[in-house]
């Protein structure tokens, strides 16, 4: 099991558990789609959408949104 | 995942490729160049206005064209102020930032100027969905501000998922002349009074758009507008993405079947426009939409 720290929207940092430990999983358990979000980590890394996450990530989730 | 060019580690992979970071860079140039070279979107010595919100796309755009065209070209930028506290005195302030960074001269029009109120006015005294009012004043006010600058273009940055959004929208409404409008020369070209639209990034998606922009070490806003999830359009937005993630390349499909329909259907829609009874602009009906909202507005 890896944990991994998320921080969407500014919002407070959620904890959140995987089995599997890739992006597709975290996606699926935000809810969303590889399509509507940017995954960052705090050391600069942008995930990919079946990239392996490492135990204790920090991850920030970008929403993709239309216009400015 | 590896980088299809250099096998380097990927940061994207979407139906355009997978790619590092540099090689994501120069796809998302060389797709926005070609469509502006395949589609004859800008001929040397014309002036473009940039639509500029000071958003992470029309920066991006405004980025991409003083890069490679401000050479060949005069690129302006005009900015529409539609009175949303908190959010465009904030992209303002961003794009007011870049475009001095860019070399580019602005102007900005405002919604106070031309009707007396700004959105954060208009929502308190009229019911109903906010886009629907802020796009007819916003679009009316880009192609104003594009005669009073003496644009040839008005370049805007809607990109595939907002062309796949009009799209599917416009199918759903049963709205054929919209169709027949749409794609990376959009509007009615050749029509006294209305300055024509292009659209350089029709082909990239918004998630390709925003890492572009933050890969270019754009800071720009990274929020929704505040009224933005009320329309229709931002249930289609999340339906088109699910689609898209499900499916890759839904979009461009989407985007591609509207291009044919225009197509078919000729250059300038089905429907001939006529001058507004009051401001004179380009209209479908004897009084525009805008000039129909503000008097609406100016009545309250």
């Amino acid at each position: 099991m890896i944990k991994v720290f998320v921080e969407k929207d500014g919002s407070e940092t959620k904890e959140i558990s995987l089995q599997t430990g890739t992006t597709s999983e975290l996606i699926s358990k935000l809810g969303t789609n590889d399509d509507s979000v940017l995954l960052i980590d705090r050391d600069g890394t942008i995930y990919t959408k079946d990239s392996k996450i490492g135990n204790k990530a920090n991850i920030k989730v970008i929403e993709v949104f239309s216009g400015g | 995942m590896k980088c299809q060019v250099c096998r380097d580690k990927a940061v994207i992979s979407s139906y355009n490729g997978t790619f590092c970071a540099e090689h994501f860079k120069k796809s998302f140039e060389s797709i926005a160049l070609d469509t502006i070279k395949k589609y004859k979107l800008i001929e040397p010595k014309e002036t473009i206005a940039v639509a500029n919100s000071g958003g992470k796309d029309s920066l991006s755009l405004l980025y991409m064209l003083s890069k490679y065209y401000s050479k060949s070209n005069n690129i302006m930028s005009i900015t529409i102020d539609e009175g949303i506290n908190g959010y465009r005195d904030k992209t303002i302030e961003i794009m007011k930032e870049y475009t001095e960074k860019f070399g580019v001269e602005y102007k900005i029009f405002t919604y106070k100027d031309f009707v007396g109120k700004g959105m954060d006015d208009i929502v308190k005294v009229r019911d109903g969905i906010p886009c629907a009012v802020c796009g007819v004043f916003r679009r009316y006010l880009i192609n104003a501000a594009a005669i009073e600058m003496k644009a040839d273009k008005v370049a805007t940055a809607h990109n595939l998922d907002d062309e796949a959004e009009s799209m599917m929208m416009n199918l759903l409404q049963n709205d054929l002349d919209k169709i027949a409008r749409s794609g990376p020369r959009s509007g009615v070209m050749d029509q006294d009074g209305f300055v024509p639209r292009i659209k350089p990034f029709v082909f990239l998606s918004e998630k390709e758009t925003m890492l572009f922009s933050l890969l270019n070490g754009i800071n720009a806003i990274h929020t929704p507008c505040p009224y933005a999830g009320f329309g229709f359009r931002g249930v289609i937005s999340k339906k088109i993405k699910e689609l898209e993630s499900l499916s890759p390349g839904s979009k461009k499909s989407l985007v591609l079947k509207a291009m044919e329909i225009r197509e078919k259907a000729g250059v300038n829609g089905s429907k001939p426009l006529i001058k507004c009874r009051i401001c004179g602009a380009p209209s479908s009906n004897e009084v525009c939409d805008a000039c129909r909202l503000k008097e609406e507005l100016l009545a309250v």
